[in-house]
Formats: C-alpha cells, structure tokens, sequence
C-alpha cells in the first residue's frame, strides 16, 4: 500500500466533497473555454455581418454608378462648349447654334491637360427642311468622341456614325417608317439607315444624325462645327462649372461654356452622397461592432476571473472541510511516524486529482458547448485557425489542474502542521 | 527501555498557565507492563504523549531505548516514533476508508518491513480478525476495532507500547483480550506503559502507579 493507494481509498469513500471539488474545477475550465470560444464565435459572426454589408454595399454603389451612368447617357452629354459669338438666348431658342468654330478645337480641347472634361464630341447641327421626306429635322453632324490623349481610355458614350449611313429619331422613322438597312436620300446624298432611336421625348426624336464630313458638305460649311458637346467631371465639387469654365477659357478662349441637364446633375450627386452616407454607415457598423467586441472582452476579462475565484473559493472551503474532518486521521497517521509531508502528499493527492478530472471534464464540456454555439459556422472547433487553439486548450487543462492543487495547498499544508498531540488530547 | 525524569509539561494560554505534569520521573524496562492510574485531568495524557515523542516537555527528560527523541529534528523524530514506539488509545483512531489489513498495513509506510502484508496476517490471524481482513471500521465491533488498532501498533515490533485508555469503551470480555495482549507483548520483551481509570485494567499490569494532579505518587 502506499500514499497513493490511501488517497484514491479516500477519494472513492468521500465522494460527494470530491465530486464538489472537481464540479467546481470542471466550471471554471468550462467557463474558460466556453467565454473564449464565444468571443471567437462573435468575432466571425461579426466578421461575416460586416463582409455582408460590405459587399451589399458594393453592389449598391455599383448600381447607383450604374444609374448615374445611365443617367447621364440619357442626358449624353452636359455640358456645350459654344462659339464666342453664339448668341445663347437665340441657342436656346432653336436648340442649334448658328455661329461656328473650326472642327480643330476639339483636337485641341482632347489634347489638353484639363481634367474637369471629358468626353469631347465635336457636331455641326442645324435644322433644316428634309427635302426628300418634307419634314424638318436638326440634322447633326458628328463623328464620334474624340480621344482625350491624357487620360487613361474610357468607353466612348456615343458611337460614330458609319460612313454612308444615318441615325434616325423615333419620330421620323415612326411616322415615315424608316426601317434600319432602308436605303434613303438626303439632300440629294444617299445614305442608308443604320439605327432608328427608341423614343427619347426631346428634340433628338426629329433628329437625323450622319458623318461630320457629310453633314460639313452638304450644310456647305467644310472644316466648321458649331458645338462640342462634353461631359463634366462630378468629382470636381460644387464650383464645378466656374472650374469648367476657366479651364477651357484657357485652352479655347473665344467660346463660351453652358452646362446642360441641372436635374441630372442634382441626381447623380445625390446619389453619390447616398452611397458616401452608405460607405459611412459601414463604417459606423464596424465602429459599432468593434466597440461591442470590446466590451464583451471587458466583461471577459472580469467574469473570467471572476468565476476562477469562486471556484477557487468552492475548492478551498470543500478541501478545508475535509482536511478538518479528518483530523483524527492525521493525528494517528502522524503518531504512527508519517512526516508531514506524506500527510501533505495524501491530501494534495486529492486537490490534484480533483483538478485534473475536472479539468479534463471541463475542456469536454467546453467544447461540447462552444460546438453548440458554433451552429453553422464552417470553422474548426480546435486547431490553429480554429475557434480554439490547442495553447488554449492545454493551457485550460494547465490552469484547472493547478487550480485544483492551489485551492487545496493551504488546507492540506495546514492539516499537515497541525500538532497530533493536540489533537489527540482532544479526543 | 523508557525512562522519564523529572519530566514537566506546561499549557500556556489566554494569559494563564497550566501545568498538566510537574516533575514526573519513572523508569518502564523491558518485559515489563506499567499501568499508571489517576483521575481525570490529572496528566496522564500529557504523560503518555510526552513519552510518545509526540508532545515536547517544557522540563525534564524522556528517553526512549536510550535517545532523547527530542533531540532529533521533526522527521527524526517521526522515523524514531515509527521504529520503536506503538500506540494505542481509546477512541481506536482508525482510518475510516481503509479496511483492517489496510489499516494495519499503514503502520508500514513510515518504516517499511521486508514483508508487510505477511506480518499483517499474522497479526490478523493473532487477533482473530480473519474474517474481518476487509471489513472498513464501520463494519467491525468496537472490540475488533481496538483489535485492529493493537495490530497496527504492534506491527513493528516496536520496543515501548503507549496505551491511552485501551480498554475506556469496551466490554468487560474484550477489556480482558486487549490487556491480555498487552501484557503477552510486554512478557515479549518489549515495554508497555498504560494510562487508565479502570482498576481491573490496572491489576494485569506488573506494577501500577498513581497519578494526582500532575505528580506521581
């Protein structure tokens, strides 16, 4: 028989105290694994909510740039860089210029370094009697954007009119039943139909769209245009068409800038701010999430502890009750000519044995919870990208048995140093 | 093989001092059984446990087969009580969760023997526990507990056996067995000295003293 043997004939005749003791091991390495995991368990939850939303918010950005583009399709352009000499009341009036500037000052505009415009469609337009079809139409010009040098390339927003062929307005080819592929003439030129527009509810419904070149010849005004149709940069700010202005006053001095299309304009920046107020709300929601996160590790890092303690405290008073109720047993043993550290030893056993059963037990039920709570996260239970990692696991282990041996130390140390004498008097 | 003089024991506490023995001096030789009778509170006790190596004198001398055990360091002294001294007292003292061959066997662990669980049978089969081998104390008669318990302190041969009240709860037959054993031991060879109120308990003893008050009369 040895120390051993006596203390595990001990623990298997007080059972009840040993259980306590190990319950008590048992909840606190339980608690250990079980905060450590939620808090992991949070963080992922967390994670996967802010990605969520990230990519929610992606895509609304996507499409409020989407409609924005769109929008501006619409408008195709919103801003009309004039001749000097328009008179602007009277372009108003007729929805054409009657003045001119040579075709050159797109090439210039394009090569310049401006940066508040984009996308430079230099047009002759004028309306004039269509005399084959007897309808009056604004006949345009165009050839399509010209490439601005100094910029990375960008999707043109209109494409050019092919050689030979014509763009009709809804009206036209609605009432005249203009199909695409139709060979007509204009002017005495021919000219096949390319594209018939959908409805647009504006003066390009009576418009007829054909090459520059053409549209330069048969209005007899060679190498002229009389608008450059543009877009103006949103990211410019509010001063936007005073910038607009200045930067072409620059580069094409006599001509004069008006912007088209106020209402768009007033969309589109509203609806970027609704997609900087939804990038903000993103940022509050991780602002939000981090600062519950830490707040729930506060509490962690109190309740944690907190619990150890108590169950540190559980374990001291059920090891102090049995070390005092087995006084007598030490007194004897002691008589008999065990030192007292073999009567250390024998209750040591005990506190030891208790905290590593319970923190064996612990780390099961820990686990089995945190398993619970991990519902349908696609993440390892322990592991190194784990909810928890085995440093985590081992040292729970570490800490329960520990806890054990601790809480047990001074009412072991204290039954051993008590004097047998005295007790044996007593009885 | 014990020999006392002089021997003074003083509780101090609560600003007061008792002193349970004053001056005690007697010899226990080998082969010889000591009874020493006396009223309650009158330091028997304190005798005994001083004699025991468990409870120091605040005067005198006690040497046990020639050594002062209080000379020795704590373990010392736990080893020397362990070798040469048995102990017997009233309230048996058993381990409550070991069972009568595990409880005699205790007496092996401080001081181990080539062949402990033979020597514990034989105790067994000396004391007529047979049937009782692993029976926990719980299950047994008092007189078979302080069976056991005289098997325990007996185990090692030791050379001085204590005996404190050996008989103080149980019945006249068993009263009789137990002192029996006790003076068959001391006619061994060995030294037995026993504390007791009972005068019947007295009488199998080769010599009887009287204690009153601390002192030996």
């Amino acid at each position: 028989m040895s120390i051993l043997h006596m203390a595990l004939r001990e623990i298997l005749r007080r059972k009840t105290t040993f259980f306590l003791a190990t319950l008590a091991v048992t909840v606190a390495v339980g608690t250990m694994l079980t905060v450590q995991a939620a808090l992991q368990i949070y963080d992922l939850r967390s994670d996967a909510l802010l990605a969520r939303k990230e990519a929610e918010l992606k895509d609304r950005l996507t499409v409020l740039q989407d409609e924005m583009r769109k929008a501006t399709l619409k408008l195709s352009f919103n801003l009309a860089i004039l001749p000097g000499d328009q008179d602007v009341r009277e372009w108003h009036a007729t929805d054409t210029a009657t003045t001119t500037m040579p075709e050159d000052y797109a090439h210039r505009l394009a090569g310049s370094r401006i940066v508040s415009v984009r996308h430079f469609l230099p047009m002759l337009a004028e309306k004039l009697k269509w005399p084959e079809m007897k309808r009056t139409v604004i006949l345009v010009g165009c050839k399509g954007e010209v490439a601005n040098l100094h910029k990375s390339p960008k999707a043109p927003l209109v494409q050019p009119v092919p050689e030979g062929t014509m763009v009709v307005g809804y009206e036209l080819h609605q009432s005249l039943g203009l199909q695409v592929g139709q060979k007509v003439e204009l002017m005495g030129r021919p000219f096949v139909i390319h594209k018939c527009q959908e409805e647009r509810g504006s003066k390009d419904d009576i418009g007829v769209w054909i090459p520059l070149k053409d549209a330069q010849d048969l209005l007899g005004k060679p190498g002229r245009i009389n608008a450059i149709l543009a877009l103006e940069c949103l990211c410019v700010g509010s001063e936007a068409l005073a910038r607009v202005r200045a930067d072409v006053a620059k580069q094409l001095p006599d001509t004069k800038v008006i912007e088209l299309g106020t209402k768009v304009l007033a969309r589109a920046e509203a609806r970027m701010r609704v997609g900087q107020e939804a990038i903000e709300a993103a940022d509050r929601e991780k602002s939000h999430q981090q600062t519950l996160r830490a707040e729930r590790q506060r509490l962690a890092a109190v309740a944690v502890p907190g619990v150890v303690l108590a169950c540190g405290i559980w374990i001291f008073l059920t090891a102090f009750g049995n070390a005092r109720g087995r006084s007598a047993e030490v007194a004897i043993l002691r008589a008999i000519g065990y030192r007292a550290n073999q009567v250390l030893v024998l209750f040591l056993f005990r506190s030891l044995a208790g905290g590593v059963a319970g923190a064996a037990l612990g780390c099961v039920a820990g686990l089995l919870i945190a398993a619970q709570l991990r519902g349908e996260l696609d993440v390892l239970l322990v592991g190194a990208a784990g909810l928890l990692s085995w440093q985590v696991v081992i040292g729970a282990l570490v800490i329960g048995s520990l806890l054990g041996v601790v809480a047990g130390w001074i009412p072991a140390l204290l039954a051993a140093q008590r004097d047998p004498a005295e007790i044996l008097r007593e009885a | 093989m014990l020999r006392v003089e002089e021997v003074a024991k003083t509780y101090s506490g609560n600003q007061r001092e008792v002193k349970a023995i004053d001056g005690v001096s007697l010899t226990v030789a080998a082969r010889e059984a000591v009874a020493i009778q006396g009223p309650s509170g009158c330091g028997k006790s304190t005798l005994l446990l001083a004699c025991g190596a468990l409870l120091r004198p605040t005067g005198g001398t006690v040497l046990v087969a020639n050594v002062d055990p209080y000379q020795l360091s704590a373990n010392a002294r736990s080893t020397f009580r362990a070798q040469n001294i048995g102990f017997v007292f009233q309230q048996f003292h058993l381990v409550p969760y070991l069972d009568v061959l595990q409880n005699i066997l205790t007496a092996n662990l401080p001081n181990r023997q080539p062949h402990p669980v033979e020597r514990a049978e034989e105790l067994i089969r000396h004391f007529g526990l047979e049937d009782r081998r692993h029976h926990v104390p719980a299950e047994l008669s008092v007189g078979e507990r302080q069976r056991v318990a005289l098997a325990r302190a007996l185990f090692h041969r030791p050379k001085l056996v204590l005996a404190d009240e050996p008989t103080g709860n149980l019945d006249p037959d068993n009263a009789v067995n137990v002192l029996d054993a006790l003076r068959q031991y001391a006619d061994a060879g060995a030294a037995v000295l026993m504390v007791t109120h009972d005068p019947h308990a007295a009488q199998r003893a080769h010599r009887v003293l009287h204690m009153d008050r601390g002192h030996l009369a």
